[in-house]
């Protein structure tokens, strides 16, 4: 079994569907306030999974260095059932890999979906602007903010990739589209027993 | 006796809930257009107050959504109570001007402490669908000298931009004791703004306190109970469909949040004609346990009221504290209930919360919390998206609960601790 330390609802769902496909336990959600309050705490999970194993995810974000350095930078000594993984560069990117599904659930073309999902930079402003193109209210309104709102994605934005991360997203499918993707896999996978 | 008991429970609940980065930018492309058709239900669009309780002045934009935030005692729930004198003043089972001023015991207990010398309370609002005004109505009220009853001064009625009614007007003038009452209130004076005194009429307020629900016998009265004392009998009185329907709803969202409900049903008792609440829990027997709302959790019961608050009509929702006894991540997820029911319905929803886990969804914009501050000459309201600073941390990827909540918690609230030494 694995405990998750994630940054948020969608990450925790995602992350449950990665373990669930590859035979793992999934244990306690940890976390789920924001990357900077994981990366502070992290130190702590790593301390803790000296004896349950857990799987840390984060985004990778805007960092300007490479994943590997940042992995290094904020966990030097992982424990042995430590499982410190990124996003590039973000989980949104990890959902786009799975293009057929997404398109089909967002009812919109899959041209729409960008091919190489790792080498988008902001990858919530590009599902934004996917969802702008989506034939269905709920999605258009659900996930594209409002004209003055000063926000970044729309009301529902989070149930929606949720619903989708839940409910339609191939994970077998995403893992050959995006890299980032397929590495966490395998180093998660090393945690089934 | 009963009524002091329910007088009680209604300011102990209230005493009780009062203690109660990801880095992203905006969006390349800008905001969606269109998103807000100009279709859907009338909505409150603007709210001004003059003199009413905390408030000296206030004037304020509201959206579909929209989440009050403030200190304690900052006016949250007065501001919800101007609209409920506007639903009172056109209440079916007996409502009007004196109703409505009665039920706050007298003008005196409205006006506002900071106010200074104006004897009159004023209360002005815009309606209209997604940016478009259509109806603006005010109301000034004051008290006659001899006899400290309620009394119109002023009620003037706009609509598409247009004055459609005005008082005092000369029918006033001849005989003032018309003025005991607002043309809102009556059918025969009504007519050219009928629309505005359904809207108001549409106006839901919830606080459901869950031991008010259990004592279903104490509930003798005609009127609406927003504390949840009719909450059942309500259920049991809607159209079989529509109520099993809306059950059915709810049992699908209990059944993530208390798992072990795995059946909901409202039953009225024969022999003694009150109405329960049943919900079958399972355990290890085969076929469950039935239990009633006595033995329902605060948390479950407070869970159910609003998920049916949130189906139960199509006008304003009017909702004090949701988040009271619920598990921190259930909490989370309220706003994001909200928004896919609005979705659909476009219902407007006013909300006063202290929840921190409630502003963490990022989905929620700057213009709709609406900051209460107090100060010495009242509370003011802002739009928390009329602060820069504000502004700037939500569009730079803070969620309203680390952007806003700084902006009201009290300054040295560290000294409480001390304060029993």
């Amino acid at each position: 079994m694995a405990h998750l330390v994630v940054e948020g609802q969608t990450d925790e769902v995602v992350l449950r569907r990665i373990l669930t496909h590859l035979l793992v336990d999934a244990g306690r959600a940890f976390g789920l306030r924001g990357r900077p309050h994981l990366l502070i705490n992290l130190p702590r999970y790593n301390a803790a999974a000296q004896f349950e194993a857990f799987v840390a995810l984060v985004d990778f974000d805007a960092e300007p260095n490479c994943v590997g350095a940042f992995v290094n930078g904020h966990l030097p000594n992982p424990s042995l059932l430590m499982r410190f993984r990124v996003a590039v560069r973000a989980i949104e990117a990890w959902l786009m890999a799975d293009r057929e599904g997404l398109a089909e659930f967002l009812s919109v073309s899959s041209s729409r979906i960008p091919l190489y999902p790792d080498a988008i930079q902001s990858p919530k402003t590009e599902m934004v602007n996917i969802a702008r193109h989506s034939r269905r209210k709920l999605i258009r309104t659900g996930m594209v903010p409002r004209e003055g709102s000063g926000t970044a994605i729309g009301p529902a934005y989070a149930s929606i990739l949720i619903e989708f991360a839940n409910t339609h997203w191939d994970i077998h499918t995403a893992t050959t589209n995006s890299p980032s993707l397929s590495r966490s896999m395998v180093a998660i996978s090393s945690l089934a027993i | 006796m009963r009524h002091r008991r329910w007088k009680q429970l209604r300011e102990g609940s209230s005493l009780a809930t009062a203690n109660g980065g990801l880095c992203v930018g905006t969006s390349e492309f800008g905001p969606v257009s269109g998103a807000s058709s100009i279709n859907g239900p009338l909505r409150f669009t603007r709210i001004k107050l003059s003199n009413w309780r905390n408030f000296q002045s206030a004037n304020v934009e509201v959206q579909e959504r929209n989440f009050l935030v403030g200190p304690n005692a900052s006016g949250k729930s007065n501001f919800l109570d101007s609209l409920r004198f506007l639903a009172d003043l056109v209440f079916e089972a007996g409502g009007g001007l004196d109703y409505a001023v009665r039920q706050r015991n007298g003008i005196p207990q409205i006006r506002s402490l900071a106010a200074r010398r104006n004897p009159n309370v004023e209360l002005e609002v815009t309606l209209g669908r997604a940016g478009h005004e259509h109806w603006r109505y005010r109301l000034v009220v004051g008290q006659d000298q001899s006899h400290h009853r309620p009394v119109v001064k002023a009620e003037a009625v706009h609509h598409d931009g247009k004055l459609v009614e005005e008082r005092p007007d000369d029918n006033d003038r001849a005989d003032p004791e018309r003025l005991r009452q607002t043309h809102l209130e009556q059918v025969a004076a009504n007519r050219s703004f009928r629309p505005v005194a359904d809207f108001f009429r549409s106006i839901r307020y919830y606080h459901i306190v869950p031991q008010l629900v259990r004592e279903t016998e104490r509930w003798e009265s005609q009127e609406v109970d927003p504390y949840g004392g009719d909450f059942l009998e309500r259920i049991w009185q809607t159209p079989v469909r529509t109520r099993d329907s809306r059950l059915s709803r709810i049992q699908k969202a209990l059944a993530v949040a208390v798992p072990q409900l795995d059946k909901l049903q409202v039953r009225r008792d024969q022999s003694t004609g009150i109405v329960h609440l049943e919900g079958r829990y399972k355990h290890w027997r085969p076929f469950g346990k039935w239990q009633n709302e006595s033995e329902f959790s605060d948390g479950t019961l407070r869970l159910i009221g609003l998920l049916w608050s949130l189906l139960d009509g199509t006008g304003p929702l009017l909702l004090e504290e949701p988040e009271l006894s619920l598990h921190s991540e259930v909490v989370r997820q309220l706003p994001q209930v909200m928004a896919r029911l609005q979705i659909s319905n476009r219902r407007q929803l006013i909300v006063s919360t202290h929840s921190y886990d409630l502003l963490l969804d990022k989905g929620i914009a700057a213009d709709e919390v609406l900051l209460f501050q107090p100060t010495p000459d009242g509370t003011q309201i802002e739009l928390s998206a009329s602060r820069p600073e504000i502004k700037q941390l939500l569009s730079h990827g803070l969620s309203p609960a680390e952007a806003v909540i700084p902006f009201t918690k009290p300054q040295n609230i560290q000294q409480l601790t001390m304060a029993f030494d």
